[in-house]
């Protein structure tokens, strides 16, 4: 008999957490950590990413015109004037700038994805598609989930009352960004099964990691060490690691929770790829971030009482403004560089560039992955300390 | 509508945008896009492997073939450059039936005479070849076989 209502209270719990509403529910950020992420988001683009310019594409490569067959690029029959692609690259940077600032910030989000979008459509017109969306779809996402709310100019406005955007509207917003982020690695597992990594004969990591080596030179970090160990179940194992990872980020989506342990076997997956294959594969990093508790992690860094409190809203809104707004004007200087025209790089890209080291984006980028990789080590540990303080 | 409901029918119409849009993606290049196709091949290369590669030629005035670096050829396309190969000898194969063409293949064949006076400009060139090949790598002596198998060769040539 007890067994029995043992059974029936624990199906009644798995059937409440199992619950749409209660899933979707558990996603929702508050706009104090959403408007943290904003800035994590900017600052990231300012220091390491730089902003997309499109001034390269030019009228002598209109032969190379090949854009996806579904495209707005599609529409045209070659590479429009250069003047639209100044006002593109112009019209993106003073978006990103005011979505920075918080200014009118879900429609400036909205606006810097789509001027992204639209360039980069023409970006990957000779054929090669990076899958690099995930960061700069992101904002018509948060920008409608309150990312805006905190760390605006808005708070020097007086008598301005912010539309507060429900717990619900939040709460599905952030979800199907996640549902995005987990159908994209699904489509990569589920290719990578039509394509043989299921078979115990076929070498998918191996095949791509020679092949990259040898077609493309890519020969850094742990490329060398590692293509000329040939241990048949050594590679599988990496098969079936990659296919179970990128499968199971679907199904993690049934409570944050486990969506967050996805994201962090993410992080040392998309390290892997970096030191085997050289590939930055930075944009899912740039969002993973958001799914950190951001919560926890400024009660562990202020304190208890002060992480409650955070943030103190005018003295970060006028500090964010001050670098904001310095180190967008270096970039307003760079559109009128001869030897940059139109071109946004990441602060520590021309910092290193000044520097002449060469493959300053690449090295930067390897910083970022660094950083992002300690991140989540102390990540880990924050969640492991309050989970062995509840057991005791 | 209640709370469950509304988000019900918000992500099942999500989903079924998303399954619609990867289903469409196995017959047409779509752009933007969710589905991340990359790496998928999985061989069995137990004694070796093949893999396609393409490569570019000048061809001097006195009909000698000078290979060149597609990085450098192409200079601020690096990330580009094979799939710009792969346009051309896309394009080339159907230019006749296209006169349409005719003028962004000018613009591109000025272009490419400009490249290769500043790469070498004492030498004198009369055109581009672009040859498509596949290459054999032995993955246990982690060597390349020594002959490549060319698969199709394509010619550009200037008009002065």
């Amino acid at each position: 008999m007890q067994t029995k209502q043992w059974f029936q209270q624990h199906f009644s719990i798995l059937q409440s957490n199992m619950k749409l509403e209660n899933i979707v529910d558990g996603y929702y950020i508050d706009p104090k950590y959403l408007s943290v992420y904003r800035i994590l988001y900017c600052s990231i683009i300012l220091l390491i990413v730089g902003l997309p310019s499109y001034t390269w594409m030019i009228n002598s490569l209109n032969y190379l015109f090949a854009p996806p067959e579904v495209s707005f690029a599609g529409l045209f029959h070659q590479f429009p004037d250069p003047w639209f692609f100044m006002l593109l690259t112009g019209l993106n940077l003073v978006f990103f700038i005011m979505m920075f600032l918080g200014v009118a910030t879900k429609w400036t989000s909205l606006l810097f994805s789509i001027t992204c979008l639209v360039g980069h459509n023409f970006w990957y017109s000779f054929g090669k598609i990076d899958h690099l969306i995930l960061w700069y779809i992101a904002p018509v996402f948060l920008g409608f989930a309150g990312w805006g709310r905190y760390f605006s100019v808005n708070a020097f406005r007086v008598n301005y009352i912010y539309k507060e955007v429900s717990f619900s509207t939040n709460a599905i917003l952030i979800f199907i960004f996640a549902l995005s982020i987990g159908f994209s690695m699904f489509t990569s597992a589920a290719e990578k099964m039509a394509g043989g990594w299921l078979s115990w004969q076929g070498e998918g990591v191996r095949f791509n990691f020679i092949k990259n080596f040898l077609s493309l030179n890519r020969d850094n970090l742990l490329t060398k060490p590692l293509i000329r160990y040939h241990n048949h179940i050594f590679w599988k194992f990496m098969d079936y690691s990659a296919l179970i990872m990128e499968f199971g980020f679907i199904l993690s989506l049934i409570r944050i929770q486990y969506f967050r342990i996805f994201l962090a076997i993410g992080v040392v997956f998309h390290m892997l790829v970096l030191l085997m294959f050289n590939i930055p594969f930075y944009s899912n990093l740039i969002v993973y971030l958001l799914f950190v508790d951001w919560h926890l992690i400024i009660r562990n860094i202020y304190g208890e009482k002060n992480g409650d409190n955070f943030p103190r809203e005018r003295l970060c809104v006028k500090f964010i403004a001050a670098i904001s707004l310095f180190f967008t004007t270096f970039w307003v200087m760079y559109l009128f560089q001869k030897r940059s025209f139109f071109n946004f790089p990441g602060l520590l890209e021309s910092l290193l560039t000044g520097f002449s080291i060469p493959n300053a984006f690449d090295k930067s980028l390897f910083a970022f992955f660094f950083l992002v990789f300690i991140f989540t080590i102390y990540v880990i540990y924050c969640h492991l300390e309050v989970y062995i303080k509840n057991k005791l | 509508m209640s709370k469950e409901n509304l988000y019900k029918t918000i992500i099942y119409s999500y989903l079924i945008i998303l399954f619609l849009h990867f289903l469409a993606h196995r017959r047409y290049s779509i752009y933007p896009s969710l589905v991340f196709p990359a790496f998928s091949q999985a061989p069995n290369i137990e004694k070796s492997m093949q893999y396609s590669d393409i490569t570019l030629y000048a061809i001097t005035d006195k009909n000698e073939l000078k290979a060149l670096s597609k990085a450098d050829f192409f200079t601020g396309y690096k990330k580009h450059v094979n799939y710009f190969l792969a346009t051309i000898v896309r394009n080339e194969k159907v230019r006749l039936s296209k006169p349409s063409m005719l003028q962004a293949r000018e613009e591109f064949l000025k272009y490419s005479l400009k490249q290769l006076e500043a790469l070498y400009p004492k030498d004198s060139f009369k055109g581009l070849q672009i040859d498509q090949s596949v290459k054999s790598y032995d993955t246990k002596k982690m060597i390349f076989n020594a002959n490549k198998a060319v698969v199709s060769t394509t010619f550009l040539y200037f008009t002065k």
